[in-house]
């Protein structure tokens, strides 16, 4: 059970403001909000200002020891008492807002696993050749006036997987617009919206400007090495991920093969339209390819849990300097970077500064730095300790409703 | 938890133990130009590249984080996926002892 204060709604710009104070050097695309986000936070600052009656306050600072506004804080100081507004961490709940009126979903399956193959086309089957509308969180379709638009969702895949797909199966609904291919532009052509948000390379100045707005969701068919790959594809903003359990392991996969069309309509808020709403030409089922219909009988209804809850998995962004401070590459990792002595026989020694401090001088066969999300694997076997993906949580509950009245518009 | 883990692999001193920093912090790891040899550095375990004398690498938080949908919520999704993945400290349960025992 969740607590209620550690349910915070989902807000990329709400994030991104908390991200402001600790980050001195910040990159060129993240300006200052935006002039009715600012108006919003000045009253609430003023607003929470108002309600202390104390002779000195707290705020933060950024390393280099000048002092930041921000938003909110979590410390908080009333009547000259010192407190803590709530919890510093949270659980992240992602809120569909605005209905959609179209829908770009990124499949990513595991490569060379035939067995996920049938599964796999069970799932375009379905979402191919039905028609859905869209449905916000806590907002049930109305049956009033107007009907919601009905849609096909745009399903997008790796060139090699679109060209097999192409080639070893005859899916009814392969040759409609809604599949397509997602493959990175060399060079991009710059007018494709499709391509947006995925560059495998960027160019180090372009590092963080990739858009993946045109992305709805991510699904990932396959182990947690499909998790990393759609990691690095990424780079920048990445969009949700439902991950499906098709591998091994699958430390970061809940989702079961069996419910995974369900899934999909749940994270997307999607539903299937009834016969009224469907659109001309949609109607007429066409014929099952002979290997779904062998495929076992769907297993009885997984209850989805509302609201949809995010972990958001913090990266590192990890940079390469040459002696002279040159740029040699740059990668954001999800697990860990790893330094260590390769084939040499020697112990890897390192020097190890933390904040330009000189933290330890490093001797050992070589260096972990792990991510929460990383702490459950090389870290983990290198005996480093098993940390908590919890999200970073507005402390004030007045904050975060206003906060969330606001973004709405903003988000989805 | 918003956290940077900085854990050593086999390391030649026991007093040096693994470490959560604040996602805040910036760390630099730096190869002195008096190491006996060149390291390697690999990023999510790719990406392999050679680490010359002098050179370094900086790691910060990226403000871009992954959002991955939970089948849940994020505590028990995480607790389950440790039990079933790594038999999270599974042992045999310890009998309870007799009525008398302490009598």
């Amino acid at each position: 059970m969740i607590h209620p204060m550690a349910t915070v709604p989902l807000l990329w710009l709400s994030l991104l403001v908390l991200a402001l104070p600790f980050s001195p050097c910040l990159p060129q695309h993240l300006k200052p909000p935006s002039p009715p986000l600012q108006a919003s936070i000045n009253a609430l600052t003023n607003a929470y200002d108002n309600s202390i009656n104390s002779t000195f306050g707290i705020t933060y600072s950024d390393p280099s020891g000048v002092a930041c506004s921000i938003v909110d804080i979590r410390e908080q100081v009333r009547n000259d008492e010192i407190s803590f507004a709530g919890p510093a961490t949270g659980q992240v709940v992602l809120e569909h807002i605005k209905p959609k009126t179209s829908l770009n979903i990124l499949i990513l399956v595991k490569r060379d696993d035939p067995s996920l193959t049938p599964l796999l086309l069970s799932l375009l089957d379905k979402l191919t050749s039905r028609s859905f509308f869209s449905s916000p969180t806590e907002r049930p379709p109305t049956t009033g006036s107007s009907p919601p638009s009905s849609f096909v969702p745009t399903l997008f895949f790796e060139p090699d997987l679109f060209k097999s797909l192409k080639h070893d199966h005859t899916l009814p609904h392969l040759t409609s617009p809604h599949i397509a291919k997602f493959a990175p532009p060399h060079p991009p052509p710059p007018s494709n919206p499709t391509l947006l948000g995925f560059d495998p390379n960027p160019p180090s100045g372009l590092f963080s400007c990739l858009s993946s707005t045109k992305l709805d969701l991510v699904l990932t068919f396959g182990g947690d090495g499909l998790l990393m790959h759609a990691s690095t594809l990424f780079p920048a903003a990445c969009p949700p991920v439902l991950a499906v359990a098709g591998g091994s392991l699958g430390f970061l996969t809940p989702f079961e093969k069996a419910s995974m069309y369900e899934a999909v309509l749940w994270a997307t808020g999607l539903q299937e339209a009834t016969d009224g709403q469907t659109d001309e030409g949609q109607e007429v089922e066409a014929p099952m390819p002979v290997e779904l219909a062998d495929l076992p009988p769907a297993p009885p209804t997984y209850q989805f849990p509302s609201p949809l809850r995010l972990s958001m998995r913090m990266r590192l962004d990890c940079r390469v300097l040459s002696a002279t401070g040159h740029e040699r590459c740059r990668f954001n990792v999800l697990n860990e970077l790893a330094i260590d002595r390769g084939a040499s026989s020697c112990l890897a020694a390192l020097d190890c500064y933390c904040d330009d401090s000189f933290l330890t001088q490093i001797a050992a066969d070589g260096i972990l730095v792990a991510t929460p999300t990383g702490s459950t694997a090389y870290s983990m076997a290198a005996g480093g300790s098993v940390v908590h993906p919890a999200g970073e949580e507005l402390a004030s509950t007045r904050a975060r409703k206003k906060l969330a009245l606001h973004c709405c518009c903003h988000v989805y | 938890m918003p956290a940077i883990l900085l854990t050593p692999i086999c390391p030649h001193v026991l007093s040096f133990r693994s470490m959560v920093l604040p996602d805040h912090v910036t760390l630099r790891i730096v190869l002195p130009e008096s190491a006996r040899a060149e390291a390697t550095v690999a990023f999510d375990g790719k990406q392999r590249r050679l680490l010359q004398r002098g050179e370094s690498v900086e790691i910060k938080m990226s403000n871009f984080p992954m959002p991955t949908i939970n089948g849940l919520d994020h505590s028990t999704d995480w607790m389950n996926a440790l039990k079933k993945s790594f038999g999270y400290n599974e042992r045999i349960e310890q009998k309870p002892l007799g009525q008398n025992y302490w009598r």
